[in-house]
């Protein structure tokens, strides 16, 4: 809202010039000032940001109070002469009409049209409707104004009915009005929305000759619920579902009268009805649970004080009546809120409560953190990236038509149509960064993200998960003047996955995906394993479908691989007794010949079950192809270290390897390994 | 021996003058056919001989070994100004570099973080903070509802609502900091998703003065001694609400075009927490709750010297290495 100090001036005489100390004086007073602009004559105009539960402050008047206030003054309205006179209930049965005033008005001669102002800046030319906006302004309350001609019978205020209409812009086709709404009828039809809009064809117009200016308030429910079905807002919705003034409808409605007492005049004395009282509001508020609250010494005399140039006088001990147009004031804590304003912020004291001992962090905190680390020392950098994504982003992966990925959590009416669908999975988000950054010619990346996914989980539930997902490509260590580049490959994402693991004391175990999972249709299948912990699948690993890789137009002989982990497997595992072995192992070694497709963790599954206590690690030393054996076959060499000991013979180590040896051959079969 | 440049001249007079067929060593078994006088007096000088040309080839190798080492050395120099060859190390977002500040800040306090769902219903985000159907404050914030009803959170503060709904222990300490999500169109200045923190404690006898303690502390923590005011602002959620400014940081409270000629910068939400909010959870009599948030999103960007928050959620290595302080 604009207002300029002119203006604001005519209500509080004793305001400054200084645009500074204005600034501050808004401020203590709980107006934002969003800025201030230098006027003609020493005037401003100041833009303030109103605050969304004070309706009050939609206009001179309660702005003036405010700052009045924070000046040490309190602000009276000024008196408006003449009186409405009291109305029958009757047509005003609904209890969500509070007050309803109305008068008629009669051009006696050439209205004066009103000359645009900083502080309202586009008028209709319409000098009736302009001079309504402008008190409305200026004394905070809407004014309705209707071209008395096409008015039949008196007004009166109803709920709307299937098949109701009104015509929101002139010459434009009528909408349906849904039931329900508060309406302001004649004897033939719908002329507003009560508080909010004029039918088009009712609103007084440049050849009207005879005006009703209706001034209301309604229940500040039923003109929210009636704006928000239209999708409307309107300066007079705004003001009155904040909860508007009762004793401002009658004083209003008479300002304009006078206002514009020389072209138009009042014909006969109007009518002011008041069918539903707001219950009035008595609050109990005490000195010494404000100062509970603040935690200051509150005196209770300086209570007082300082709430009565707010305008809440105490009725009785500790009661307070709140006036009006202060639909905010409800309680004691609303009293205190303001007696703290009125003191200032600043001036309040501070003191640091015993906080007893500090905090540690959490478990997954603790897990997000190592894993982070292990990331960056691998080069991994974390990116922040939307939690939607559209249609036509997922329709790049290529997925079946029944696919579970393609059920999305949708969202209704979004401003961009990227933010259609919320992320069900990490490969869209993955692929689109890099994308991004090929486009601006960054052809190696390396980036990670811990991100929400959301899964249908029902007709009105969702599955909300935490994953961790990483994406590799090109250089993994990129070229320098002494060597050559190494690229990013499965192995090396495997590696990421194990470290991970280590950092957070837990064993994640990594299988291959059966070529014919369609789990994960945008990996390769023959490139991809998943990834589990204490027999739970807790991700994958692999490299992207060259198809997905076409589909998302990324450069030819990409070759992306991706990780993604459930966050939850981050959590540290408990840190185990781990042996220490500081004399030096007996090591022996075993080549096995087995064809190409055989996963190493199955042999080494295999190998384990015949193993010792004693033996301390195995692991995979080569793997290779020499000459002797198919083309369709590999060697894998297997290292194992034992604890030596005292007695224990050569031989005896010799003994537990044959006897691994002979274990993996009785559990996957002749026909699939052998000793090289 | 001086003409000797390399370990095989040594090697040679080695031969020559020690080894078996050597001449002295020849005549050192002829002594075996003379009297014992005769040993002794003609002997003494071969040994003596032997000896010393055994010294002599000892002095003059390391002489060539230490030639040839300095020789090596300077063959083997390298550019150590050169770039490195070891791997490089990734790093945190910035707005992640900001929220940990944040939390660890507050964990002196004994605040520990809690996680919320992004997806959350209409009650956890509005009604149970106070703001209901057809609330004024509901206009503020531009929604992103969902087909089944749900919605995507529009502040951390329904954090605040499941803690109290599940019923803790008191006093309770929490800071949650994540996404948070407006119905927005997109631009340079605006983004449909940015991110906040959040924190409340609540105590008996927590009051207005403590959130004041606490928040001058934390802004210290984040922003060094800068000068800090408080002022009136309205949330549905607290009661009394406060904001607490900074002064601007490029021209310390005087004016200037970056704060719009205010010389101060609103960047942190606070207040008591609400009436309504204590009483509808059943917290008990004389627990009072204090509560702050703000937005990380700005915060991060000016950390990471970012003019534009939009860039904080652009993947580019690049940007996110410049952001790092990295090349």
């Amino acid at each position: 809202m604009k207002i300029t100090t002119s203006r604001l001036r005519s209500f509080v005489p004793e305001l400054g010039y200084d645009a500074r100390e204005l600034r501050v004086l808004f401020d203590e007073a709980g107006i934002e000032v969003e800025s201030i602009e230098p006027l003609e004559s020493d005037d401003l105009l100041i833009d303030v940001e109103l605050l969304a539960n004070r309706g009050d402050h939609r206009g001179y008047a309660g702005i003036a109070a405010e700052v009045s206030a924070a000046m040490g003054r309190r602000f009276v309205l000024p008196p408006v002469n003449g009186t409405l006179v009291p109305g029958p209930r009757s047509g005003f049965e609904d209890e969500a009409v509070l007050v309803f005033a109305e008068a008629r008005l009669d051009l006696i001669g050439e209205a004066l049209p009103l000359t645009p102002e900083p502080d309202m800046p586009t008028l209709t030319g319409i000098p009736i409707l302009d001079s309504a906006a402008e008190i409305g302004v200026l004394w905070g309350h809407p004014l309705q104004v209707y071209d008395a001609d096409v008015i039949q019978g008196a007004l009166s205020v109803r709920r709307s009915r299937d098949g109701d209409t009104i015509t929101l812009v002139a010459g434009e086709p009528e909408v349906d009005l849904p039931a329900g709404l508060l309406v302001v009828v004649d004897s033939n039809k719908i002329v507003s929305v009560a508080g909010v809009v004029v039918d088009a064809c009712a609103l007084a117009g440049e050849h009207s000759r005879s005006f009703i200016v209706e001034s209301a308030l309604f229940d500040p429910v039923e003109v929210r619920r009636a704006a928000s079905a239209l999708g409307l807002s309107t300066p007079s919705s705004q003001r009155l579902e904040r909860g508007g003034d009762a004793d401002a409808v009658e004083p209003t409605l008479l300002r304009l009268i006078e206002r514009v007492q020389p072209w138009a005049a009042l014909s006969g004395s109007g009518r002011l009805v008041v069918p539903h009282s707001r219950p009035p509001v008595t609050v109990y508020a005490e000195a010494d649970g404000c100062g509970r609250l603040l935690g200051a010494d509150v005196l209770d005399s300086d209570f007082a004080a300082r709430l009565s140039l707010l305008g809440f006088n105490r009725v009785s001990d500790g009661w307070v009546v709140p006036e009006a147009r202060r639909w905010d004031v409800v309680e004691a804590e609303d009293l205190y809120e303001e007696y703290a304003r009125i003191v200032g912020y600043d001036v309040l004291p501070a003191s640091l409560p015993d906080a007893g001992v500090g905090s540690e962090p959490t478990l997954i905190e603790r897990g997000r953190r190592a894993a982070s680390e292990v990331l960056h020392a691998f080069g991994f950098f974390e990116v922040v990236m939307p939690g939607f994504y559209s249609r036509t982003s997922v329709d790049r992966l290529g997925l079946p038509s029944k696919h579970p990925l393609q059920s999305h959590v949708e969202t209704i009416g979004s401003h961009d149509k990227t933010h259609g669908l919320l992320k069900n999975n990490s490969v869209v988000t993955a692929l689109d960064a890099l994308q991004h950054n090929q486009k601006f010619g960054s052809a190696s990346v390396a980036l990670y993200e811990t991100a929400s996914m959301f899964r249908v989980a029902g007709p009105d539930a969702v599955d909300e998960s935490r994953v961790l997902w990483a994406i590799g490509a090109g250089d993994f260590q990129p070229r320098t003047w002494s060597r050559s580049a190494i690229e990013f490959d499965v192995h090396t994402m495997v590696g990421l996955v194990r470290e991970i693991g280590r950092s957070v004391e837990r064993s994640f175990k990594i299988e291959t995906i059966d070529p014919e999972d369609t789990r994960h249709p945008y990996l390769h299948p023959y490139r991809a394993g998943s990834v589990s912990l204490d027999g739970r699948t807790i991700g994958f690993v692999g490299e992207i479908h060259p198809a997905v890789v076409r589909s998302f137009g990324l450069h030819e002989g990409t070759r992306p691989i991706m990780l993604e982990l459930d966050e939850t497997a981050l959590i540290p595992g408990i840190r185990g007794e781990h042996a220490l072995f500081p004399s030096e192992p007996v090591r022996r070694m075993l080549d096995l010949v087995v064809r190409d497709e055989e996963p190493a963790q199955a042999l080494l599954d295999s190998l384990l079950t015949a193993a010792p206590s004693w033996m301390r690690f195995a692991r995979v030393v080569d793997v290779f192809k020499p000459r002797g054996i198919g083309n369709s076959e590999k060697s894998v060499t297997f290292e194992f270290e034992f604890e030596p000991k005292a007695g224990r013979r050569v031989q005896e180590f010799n003994d537990v390897v044959e006897r691994m040896l002979d274990a993996a051959v009785q559990i996957l079969g002749r026909d699939r390994v052998r000793r090289r | 021996m001086d003409r000797a440049v390399s370990r095989a001249d040594l090697d040679e007079i080695a031969g020559r003058f020690l080894s078996k067929n050597s001449v002295i060593r020849a005549a050192t078994r002829e002594l075996k056919s003379l009297s014992a006088e005769e040993r002794s007096s003609l002997g003494r000088p071969l040994m003596e001989a032997e000896k010393r040309i055994s010294t002599e080839i000892a002095a003059r190798r390391a002489e060539i070994d230490d030639q040839e080492l300095r020789e090596r050395l300077v063959q083997e120099r390298v550019d150590v100004t050169l770039p490195g060859a070891g791997p490089t190390l990734g790093g945190r977002h910035p707005l992640t570099v900001v929220e940990e500040l944040a939390v660890e800040a507050l964990r002196c306090f004994g605040f520990t973080r809690v996680e919320g769902p992004e997806v959350e219903t209409a009650f956890h985000n509005f009604d149970a903070l106070n703001i209901p159907e057809h609330h004024p404050a509901r206009a503020l914030q531009d929604t992103f509802w969902l087909t089944n009803g749900l919605l995507l959170r529009s502040h951390t503060t329904t954090v605040q609502a499941r803690i109290l709904e599940a019923g803790p222990q008191y006093p309770v300490k929490v800071v949650s900091a994540g996404r948070v999500y407006r119905n927005e169109a997109v631009d340079s200045t605006h983004t449909a998703m940015f991110n906040q923190l959040e924190g409340f404690w609540l105590e008996e006898g927590i009051t207005l003065a403590n959130l004041k303690g606490i928040l001058s502390h934390l802004t210290a923590e984040l922003f060094g001694d800068r000068r800090i005011r408080f002022k009136p602002k309205y949330y549905p959620y607290t009661e009394p609400s406060i904001g607490l400014d900074l002064a601007c940081t490029n021209c310390d409270g005087a004016g200037c075009a970056a704060c719009r000629g205010v010389g101060w910068v609103t960047i942190i939400g606070a207040g008591m927490i609400h009436p309504q909010i204590l009483k509808r959870f059943g917290v008990p009599d004389g627990v009072t709750g204090l509560a702050f948030g703000w937005g990380t999103t700005r915060m991060a960007a000016q950390w990471a010297g970012l003019d534009r928050v939009k860039d904080l959620y652009d993947p580019s290595q690049r940007l996110l290495r410049q952001m790092r302080g990295l090349s």
